[in-house]
């Protein structure tokens, strides 16, 4: 009976942690709007909301509701000790600040293609396309832009295996970021 | 409890088939029933016939008799109706996962070389022996019962020359020549299943509280027989150095380099040599002084063996700086300042090492304490990394980085022509930089608020 009532609970618990998200703008966590285009499934841990449209183990767009001083990057427990968040960092230390916790995460082989400074919303932040490997060998492609506003750090990433799926969905990644408005601007 | 302490057993059990074992080993072939005291006579597929060193020689407190399985032979697997097949068979998997793992470092000279020392401490055993290198920033090296040895990249940072390295390899051949994973899973097992049956016996006499002092006194003596394998295996693993013409105090050197990056207040040779009894491993303290013991009545003064110093600088030399990046994001400030002045003390690029006790610093970003006593809590981080990096810029061999680094600090000191300068130069050594556009971005923006 009791391994009945822990099945259901983990049931019930794994139905309401994800919820449909239909085309149109979106609040994010009362930090800013984004437009999307088609349905996701979304879900949320801390200051992070995540979307996804075929399961977070194969392409994942998080986005920050926004990284307070001294609070990390990843919400979720990492490998390592991840940096803290410092609000007066340049866009060269918040590049660092991104690869540091991607490797506390336990990111392995990670190698930019790109940065590049670029408004996020109305904020001047940072863009930057990379690769990493799972531990387990899996070849990821990432992602992420991002700005700081009012002593945060806000931010949309995205990544998915390098094979099929980062591509599959790359184009609706980019139409999200690019969709950016802060509240104070609208 | 009882339930849980048999649990924790099993659980023990099972980290040390798939963990096996931190650094160092020995060993020997020891036919079933010897005992420990028998390592230097008894028949060894690499120590017989040689002037070896046995733990009745030195002051080794081993338990009775803790070592009643034969050596594995060379070029031998376990007979596949048997247990330890089914162990290896897991491992086998284990090992194909760990061939496309993400952390694997895949140069061909690092690793070949990496091998080749391998091979030299396994002798015979060289067929059996397949090294992979992950690149953990940890001081630690493994090897499985199959055969899979695993080099962490903390462990090859902290390691000074080859003979050092051959020192921790031998150690690990020697977990693997004894079998001591098979050993401590099936002394685990023997004890769970007594803990089981004295805690139904305990209970049933109406003393369950007795149960659980038993399953202390055994985790407990799990503990210690696992203490005696690192000890056997560090026997072996001196042995070994010896044998193949390496000088032997550099055993000893491994640990007194980690004893002083690990407390970097004491005096490595007053560390003490207790150890906890729910250690998995003989202390630092006590590895250092039985392995010093055992150096200086294998060699003399005079016969001291090879380092190969300059052999091992030339192959893993240039890694260094990739694992000291990964060293630097630990966050272990104290410890890896430490490690920095030890690397330098062996010689290690001066203008790498002033480098990277900027970044610690400037990572670091302890603010200055104006009241405090003491004068060096005065000093922001954000100084001593400036003074760091200008050490660094002064040096031949600066890395482009610490251009870049010392840029950043100009710029938050609001030296914008200084921070322009800095940047500039960065680029002019990586005109290819991933990071040129925000790199370029800065410059033109020094001075303003958004750069």
């Amino acid at each position: 009976m009791k391994k009945l009532i822990v099945i259901c609970a983990l049931i019930v618990n794994a139905c309401t942690a994800y919820s449909l998200v239909e085309p149109g703008k979106i609040d994010v966590g009362g930090a800013y709007f984004v437009t999307v285009d088609s349905a996701w499934s979304r879900s949320q841990h801390g200051h992070i909301h995540s979307l996804t449209k075929d399961g977070f183990a194969i392409q994942a767009l998080q986005l920050s509701t926004g990284v307070k001083e001294k609070e990390h990057l990843f919400t979720a427990p990492t490998q390592l000790e991840q940096p803290p968040y410092k609000s007066d960092l340049s866009l060269i230390e918040l590049q660092q600040f991104i690869h540091d916790s991607f490797v506390a995460s336990g990111a392995e082989k990670i190698s930019f293609s790109e940065i590049r400074p670029e408004p996020f919303g109305a904020a001047q932040g940072i863009r930057a396309e990379f690769d990493f490997h799972t531990k387990s060998g899996l070849h990821k492609r990432a992602i992420i832009a991002g700005a700081q506003n009012d002593g945060k750090f806000y931010f949309i990433l995205y990544h998915a295996p390098a094979l099929y799926f980062f591509d599959k969905n790359r184009q609706d990644a980019e139409d999200i970021i690019r969709s950016v408005t802060f509240k104070k601007e609208t | 409890m009882i339930f849980s302490c048999s649990r924790l057993l099993c659980l023990f059990a099972a980290s040390v088939v798939i963990s096996a074992c931190q650094t160092t080993g020995t060993s020997k072939w020891v036919p079933a029933g010897s005992s420990a005291a028998d390592i230097s006579t008894a028949e060894n597929h690499i120590l017989a016939g040689q002037d070896a060193v046995g733990a009745q020689d030195i002051n080794f407190e081993i338990g009775k008799n803790p070592y009643a399985y034969k050596d594995i032979p060379p070029g031998v697997r376990p007979a596949l109706d048997t247990r330890e097949a089914g162990i290896w068979l897991q491992l086998d998997k284990i090992e194909e996962k760990q061939k496309s793992a993400g952390n694997r470092v895949q140069d061909e000279k690092l690793n070949s070389y990496l091998t080749e020392i391998a091979c030299k401490m396994s002798g015979p055993y060289c067929q059996d022996v397949r090294v992979y290198t992950q690149r953990i920033p940890l001081f630690n090296a493994t090897m499985a019962p199959n055969g899979m040895m695993t080099i962490y990249t903390g462990f090859l940072l902290r390691t000074q020359n080859e003979a050092q390295l051959a020192s921790v390899l031998g150690h690990e051949v020697g977990h693997y020549i004894r079998r001591h994973s098979i050993q401590g899973l099936d002394d685990t097992v023997a004890k769970s299943d007594f803990s089981a049956v004295f805690g139904i016996l305990a209970a049933g006499m109406g003393a369950p509280g007795v149960a659980d002092l038993m399953n202390l006194a055994l985790i407990s003596s799990q503990f210690s027989f696992n203490r005696d394998h690192e000890r056997e295996a560090d026997l072996i693993g001196i042995n070994l150095l010896h044998l193949r013409g390496y000088d032997t105090r550099e055993a000893a050197n491994v640990w007194k380099l980690l004893v002083r990056e690990r407390d970097p207040d004491k005096d490595p040779d007053e560390v003490s040599t207790s150890t906890s009894f729910s250690s998995t491993h003989p202390s630092d303290g006590e590895r250092l002084k039985s392995l010093t013991a055992i150096s200086n009545k294998l060699q003399g003064p005079d016969k001291w063996g090879v380092t190969n110093e300059e052999r091992f600088d030339k192959i893993v030399g240039p890694w260094k700086f990739r694992f000291l990046q990964d060293e630097v994001r630990l966050r272990n400030w104290k410890n890896s300042l430490a490690l920095l002045e030890i690397l330098e003390e062996y010689g290690h690029d001066k203008a790498e090492i002033a480098f990277f006790q900027g970044e610690i610093y400037r990572n670091r970003d302890k603010k200055a304490d104006e009241d405090a006593e003491d004068e060096d809590d005065r000093i922001a981080d954000i100084d001593r990394a400036l003074k760091a990096y200008e050490k660094c810029l002064a040096l031949p061999g600066t890395p482009a980085e610490a251009y870049r680094a010392a840029g950043l600090i100009y710029h938050k000191k609001s030296n914008h022509e200084k921070s322009r300068a800095a940047l500039n130069r960065y680029l002019q050594l990586k005109p290819n930089a991933k990071d040129r556009k925000l790199i370029q971005y800065m410059i033109n923006n020094s001075g303003s608020v958004s750069s």
